[in-house]
């Protein structure tokens, strides 16, 4: 019964009523008449004057609309805490979230591989470093030109902060700071965006994607709480090592190969360790996955997902401004990439869907 | 690797429902004024809370009524509800009288 009065329901409750829109459907049928019913007694005064003006022009405030904006997130991703034990001790509840907390770790180790390898390489290639014999002249390059490329930069940076601050069990500082890196990949977007408007060759899909990989580990940041122990820290050391050594020799390599040709873009690098981290991961036998294995199916899901959507979104791109006579060559290989992830990806949801059949 | 204590959110609004049974506005307009204003609920915030706390069995509905044209429902604390509010009481009154132990130790030691 949602009507208040026989002329239905006035502007503010219409306009509540959209907000609430951003809700799940089965949500809203079981809330929507009684959040509407508090919203609406929590905007009245007693002044019939001001309440018919503020049924006439009033809108929800941004706080309210901050918090209809995060309930829908939190209804749509599951395994975030809920804070009601008997909710989060339930099995597919603590596989998601640790999935979530997956993902988070290593959307943060892959920025903070792409920003170290990225200072170490430009350090090194514009012979900053003058104690080290190379490279020769004529394989120097300048560094970082532009301010989006520096924030984007800064971005990663943040992004380390972040890592850091998860590995400590700093895990509130860390969300602040994944916002943070958020807003300044955001800024580098719109300062491309800037130059491209101005004639720049950029790739503004491949740009603006980069924004997306942030966005889902502020949202998979969320997955931890204050009371669940800081995760081991040495696995992941050692993959930011690891990362850092082969991406940036991966760099170096390629631009002395040649300078002109992408032979191995961020998305490719992405896809390749996917592929090589979920190969891994589906070749154990059923018998020896541990109880953390559907967490790492689920994470692994989610992080090819975001990978195969970064493959696709930089094929445009490549298919007509690209240079010729690479380009072919360079989106047969992209395809080959993307249909790789997308059969792993699926191996992924299978054994995923299989996991969760299993969970009471 | 869950957590222990429900939310500030959820037990104010635990709290507010352990006097009687409330609807929405209500639980609000309480739980303002059990947190001196500390705490105040947004609609989104609320709801979310409701919804996991009936989700978990901690409240239920009471009844519905039709108030001014519209369908007003009441929620009320359950069993269980209540042994958590009372656990969760207990936990945060063992932790102040910890601090207010140490507090004084350290104020006798001469603190600055």
């Amino acid at each position: 019964m949602s009507a208040g009065v026989d002329a239905g329901p006035g502007p503010l409750e219409r306009r509540y009523r959209a907000l609430l829109r951003v809700l799940p459907a089965g949500y809203r049928a079981a809330w929507e008449d009684d959040m509407v019913a508090t919203f609406l007694a929590g905007m009245r005064t007693g002044d019939p004057e001001q309440d018919a003006l503020t049924d006439d022009i009033g809108r929800p405030g941004w706080g309210e609309v901050a918090s209809v904006l995060g309930l829908a997130v939190r209804l749509r991703v599951p395994g975030l805490p809920t804070g009601i034990p008997v909710l989060d001790g339930r099995p597919a509840h603590r596989q998601w979230n640790g999935a979530l907390r997956l993902v988070a770790l290593t959307g943060l180790l892959v920025s903070t591989v792409g920003a170290a390898s990225t200072i170490g390489v430009h350090l090194l290639a514009s012979a900053r470093l003058q104690w080290l014999p190379w490279p020769p002249a004529d394989l120097r390059y300048a560094p970082l030109p532009g301010l989006w490329q520096q924030l984007r930069l800064s971005a990663g940076v943040a992004c380390a902060a972040a890592f850091v601050a998860l590995l400590l069990g700093q895990w509130r500082p860390a969300r602040a700071v994944a916002v943070l890196a958020l807003l300044l990949d955001g800024c580098a977007s719109v300062g491309a965006t800037v130059e491209v408007l101005s004639g720049a060759p950029l790739d503004l899909a491949t740009i603006w994607f980069a924004v997306l990989p942030d966005a889902v580990v502020v949202v998979a940041i969320a997955a931890f709480a204050a009371s669940m122990p800081p995760p081991r820290p040495r696995p992941w050391l050692v993959g930011l090592v690891a990362g850092i050594a082969v991406t940036s020799l991966l760099q170096l390599a390629s631009f002395w190969i040649d300078p002109g040709l992408p032979l191995l873009d961020w998305p490719g690098v992405s896809a390749a360790a996917l592929v090589v981290a979920a190969g891994i991961h589906l070749a154990v036998p059923a018998q020896r996955r541990g109880p953390g294995a559907p967490s790492r199916t689920l994470a692994l899901a989610v992080l090819v997902a975001v990978g195969l959507a970064g493959r696709l979104v930089s094929m445009p791109h490549l298919a007509f401004a690209g240079a010729a006579p690479w380009r072919v060559p360079l989106l047969l290989v992209d395809t080959a990439e993307a249909l790789v992830l997308l059969a792993v990806g699926l191996s992924l949801v299978r054994l995923a869907r299989a996991a969760a059949r299993a969970w009471p | 690797m869950v957590d222990d204590a429900v939310t500030e959110p959820a037990f104010f609004v635990l709290a507010a429902l352990a006097g009687e049974p409330r609807h929405g506005y209500g639980i609000v307009g309480e739980v303002d004024r059990l947190s001196e204003g500390r705490v105040r609920l947004k609609v989104g915030t609320l709801y979310g809370v409701l919804d996991r706390l009936v989700a978990g069995g901690l409240v239920e509905l009471d009844r519905e009524e039709v108030a001014q044209g519209r369908l007003r429902r009441y929620y009320r604390l359950t069993e269980p509800g209540g042994r958590r509010l009372a656990a969760d009481a207990e936990r945060q009154a063992a932790n102040a009288r910890v601090a207010s132990r140490r507090l004084r130790s350290w104020r006798a030691a001469g603190a600055p």
